[in-house]
């Protein structure tokens, strides 16, 4: 690259650094100038994240940060615990745009895995689904068991309540991020072995992480509930939600599919449809709308021939849901909590990490992965956040006593690993060779895109 | 209905609309200002079928003010502008006095009636309430609709100085009423707003934050220009006017218009910009005349009776004058002869947009006669527009085809 190229770079980025400054002026001033509602506020907070995420992106981009955290150290900065831009209404306003966002997001990764790279990663995904899930499970059981003076919610309770949380706390750790997987994959472009698991791998494993809370719901619930008797209610609720998504995400797929064969125009009006009407039914319906919106995405990929086309729809729409859904997560993000568990979360996120790195180093070794694979199979694994803390939340909701304690915590990990998770993957791709050569780059202005009347 | 299928609705007439707004360059189905939507609305409100309750069209207030804000920065985008001719700076400026002089002579007899009808005790300078009122009909009913304009145009296939001055003054008569109505924002104090300031230095206000995020726009597409920044740049910023606008109680169309100008005079890349917010048109603009229609409730409008004559007659005084001025001036459309004046009678998108903004930001009394009226003048032109367009552009010797005497059921073969 030439040093003229890097100084315009430079310069570039110095001017919208700059603008960020004014935004944030701006905003600062209004704030202090107006008292609307939250509604008012939520539209000018979706604008100004969307802005100062892109622009943040941008301006850290050569210190190797991935855009998606400065995605979301733009909604920390942003958000109700530092220059309160972003007020707790305004973020809870935006919670529709996230459901569309979010249901996009689903809908990409189903459509990005193709069953036969899914087929030649078939050794390597089924030992990682083993390790990964089983024995990170139990590791992480047994390090919050072992962290216990560190965690002030179990104190006082008996041990084998204690090691009932902790195994619930084993089912959190093995929750990852399809969003931040997809979000890093989008801007790096990468394309490679590496790329390819960690995709197929991060997808599979929310359906297993569902499967594997109901079994240990049904295990754990005569430890946390001495008296209680063993019941399969779970699994019951689990084959409704689990088989009717499958099959409703078909049926969409299926819909989708015909309507790109015979329509094919106006998509983005399709997914708001689907985002922010469709995921309001399947809730109140008690469908899980994720898993319907990958097997929807995975059904058009593979059993359509308009897989390409309609991922490039969404692709299209990339960047503006990225900011939107990584923004407002770091406008949620509670920081005066972080604040006050950070020794004990920062704990079990290493040991997360660590557990993670060793079932990936064990699985690897026993599928004969390619080097690449062997050494950054586990950075993409890292990531985590909105199942987490669902299923913190539904914890929460079923074991109040001690729930609270437990969503702090797994909201304070969460947030670690939402900040960490992205850099390693992202380093990751870089080491392994896999990223796009161009995937970073600014494009010049393009020569038709000029008024030519001026 | 609830807010899902309501929302399910929006959604539907959005696709409706980018299906119409897809077949650019084929004559348009439907009426010829475009205004179909507000006649559903209308139906579904709750004047007619009260399926739509003031309740859940306050749920969609928000999306309103959104449609309104990005309809505003299309408008001044594309400002001066014909696709990618320049419209000369005289016809520009005929258009804008044009707009200026319906405006002034529609307000000046709506509010000597309203002061009539409702007399407030007030001296007339200082008669705010009716100023607001007469002033919000005035900015509504001063425009000529390019869409009825180019509807005829392309049915007759009609092309020649007289359409393209009728399309030139029909693009340059926005100027006007968008800037008004953020002056007539500012005569009832702003709710959102902490501090008190003087009417002239909040107008002023709106005007400059609206240039100032176009210009903090066009910067940050010269800096970074991809197609898939560029939506998200436009989509962010425009967010941030119409939220700050909306925020403090000031009139979102200034605000977006006064974007789209600023944008407009410094961007380089004007075309690329334009070509990607010309696609959300449709979609916009169908679910914001949906709802503008869905908002009308003539029960709630004093003096029916009084003001919509007052206001259609003074319209087509105004236009009469308009369209004497233009023949003085202009030998090809003194061919034109007196269709000419019907012909400038039509108005539409833009006229709803700000019955709309007036209706959301002065609930009530004056909202309700700003939007009512707005209607009248929009159904008034529809029905006489066309005939008197495809007449003039006959007798002007442009219309090379004409497919039937009755445009308003028209349908494109």
């Amino acid at each position: 690259m030439s040093a003229t190229g890097e100084h315009r770079r430079g310069v570039n980025r110095g001017v919208e650094l700059a603008l960020l400054l004014v935004l944030v002026g701006l905003m600062l001033l209004a704030a202090n100038a107006t008292h609307g509602s939250g509604r008012s506020h939520a539209l000018a907070a979706l604008g100004f994240l969307l802005l100062a995420g892109t622009v943040a992106a941008n301006v850290l981009e050569p210190l190797g940060i991935p855009h998606l955290t400065a995605y979301l150290l733009t909604g920390m900065a942003a958000g109700p615990y530092a220059l309160h831009l972003v007020d707790h209404q305004a973020v809870e306003e935006l919670s529709p745009i996230n459901a569309l966002a979010l249901s996009l997001i689903s809908l990409a990764g189903g459509a990005e895995l193709r069953v036969s790279k899914l087929i030649s990663a078939a050794r390597s995904l089924l030992w990682a689904t083993l390790l990964q899930n089983v024995l990170v499970l139990v590791l992480m059981a047994g390090v919050f068991f072992a962290l216990r003076p560190l965690l002030p919610f179990t104190a006082g309770l008996p041990l084998a309540v204690v090691l009932g949380i902790a195994l619930l706390w084993g089912v959190v750790g093995i929750t990852r991020s399809p969003s931040a997987t997809l979000g890093v994959l989008s801007q790096t472009g990468a394309k490679g072995p590496l790329a390819t698991f960690t995709l197929a791998f991060v997808m599979t494993s929310d359906v297993v992480v569902v499967i594997v809370l109901a079994v240990v719901f049904t295990v754990t619930r005569p430890l946390l509930e001495p008296g209680s008797a063993f019941s399969l209610r779970a699994f019951q609720e689990l084959g409704h939600e689990v088989v009717g998504s499958v099959a409703l995400g078909s049926t969409l797929g299926l819909l989708l599919a015909a309507y790109l064969r015979f329509v094919g125009r106006q998509l983005v009006l399709v997914f708001v449809a689907l985002g922010l009407v469709m995921t309001q039914v399947l809730d109140y319906l008690r469908f899980d709308w994720l898993l319907i919106f990958i097997t929807a995405g995975f059904v058009v990929q593979n059993l359509s021939a308009q897989g390409d086309k309609f991922l490039e729809e969404i692709e299209r729409l990339g960047e503006i849901v990225y900011v939107i859904f990584f923004a407002t997560a770091g406008a949620h993000l509670d920081l005066p909590l972080l604040a006050l568990l950070w020794p004990a979360a920062l704990a079990l996120m290493v040991s997360r990490a660590g557990c993670t790195w060793f079932a990936a180093r064990l699985s690897s070794r026993l599928a004969e992965d390619p080097p690449a694979l062997r050494r950054w199979g586990w950075a993409g694994l890292v990531s985590q956040a909105g199942l987490a803390l669902g299923i913190a939340g539904k914890i929460q909701k079923e074991h109040p006593g001690y729930g609270a304690g437990f969503a702090a915590m797994a909201v304070a990990t969460v947030a670690l690993n939402e900040l960490v998770g992205p850099i390693l993957f992202k380093t990751a791709l870089d080491r392994s060779g896999e990223t796009a050569s161009h995937g970073d780059t600014e494009e010049p202005a393009a020569t038709p895109a000029v008024d030519p009347a001026r | 209905m609830n807010a899902l299928w309501a929302l399910m609705g929006l959604i539907a007439a959005a696709f409706v609309g980018s299906v119409l707004v897809g077949r650019r360059g084929q004559a348009r189905h439907g009426l010829a200002s475009g205004s179909e939507p507000v006649l559903a609305g209308f139906i579904i409100g709750p004047t007619m079928l009260g399926l739509v309750t003031p309740g859940l069209l306050e749920v969609f207030t928000p999306l309103a003010q959104v449609g309104l804000g990005w309809l505003a920065l299309i408008v001044g985008l594309d400002y001066g502008w014909l696709d990618r001719r320049r419209i000369p700076n005289l016809r520009l400026l005929a258009g804008t006095l044009a707009g200026l002089l319906t405006m002034g002579v529609v307000t000046a007899a709506t509010f000597v009636l309203l002061r009539r009808l409702e007399p407030t005790g007030a001296i007339w300078w200082q008669d705010t309430t009716n100023w607001i009122a007469a002033g919000g009909i005035g900015a509504a009913c001063a425009e000529t609709t390019r869409h009825a304009v180019r509807w005829v145009a392309d049915r007759l296939k009609a092309s020649g100085p007289v359409s393209e001055l009728l399309l030139d003054v029909a693009d340059a008569d926005d100027l006007g009423p968008f800037l008004a109505c953020g002056a007539l924002f500012t005569l009832q104090p702003p709710a959102g707003l902490r501090w008190a300031a003087h009417p002239g230095v909040l107008w002023a206000g709106q005007i400059a934050l609206g240039v100032a995020i176009g210009l903090l726009t066009a910067l940050l597409v010269s800096k970074r220009f991809r197609s898939r920044s560029l939506w998200g740049v436009l989509f962010g910023t425009s967010m941030v006017a119409i939220g700050l606008a909306v925020r403090a109680d000031l009139a979102v169309l200034t605000v977006g218009f006064c974007m789209g100008l600023g944008l407009n005079a410094v961007s380089g890349h004007r075309q690329a910009i334009r070509a990607a917010v010309l696609p959300g048109e449709g979609p916009l603009r169908l679910p914001a005349l949906l709802l503008a229609g869905a908002w009308i409730d003539v029960g709630k409008v004093p003096f029916l009776a009084w003001v919509v004559p007052t206001v259609v007659g003074a319209r087509l005084l105004a236009k009469a004058l308009v369209a004497g001025c233009a023949m003085l001036v202009s030998p090809p459309l003194r061919r034109a002869g007196a269709p000419l004046v019907p012909a400038l009678m039509a108005c539409g998108p833009n006229s709803m947009s700000i019955g709309l903004a007036f209706a959301l930001r002065f609930p009530g009394r004056i909202g309700d006669t700003v939007l009512v009226s707005a209607a009248a003048a929009t159904l008034v032109g529809e029905l006489i527009a066309p005939l008197g367009l495809r007449a003039t552009l006959r007798r002007a010797g442009e219309a090379t085809a004409d497919t039937g005497p009755h445009p308003v059921v028209e349908v494109a073969a």
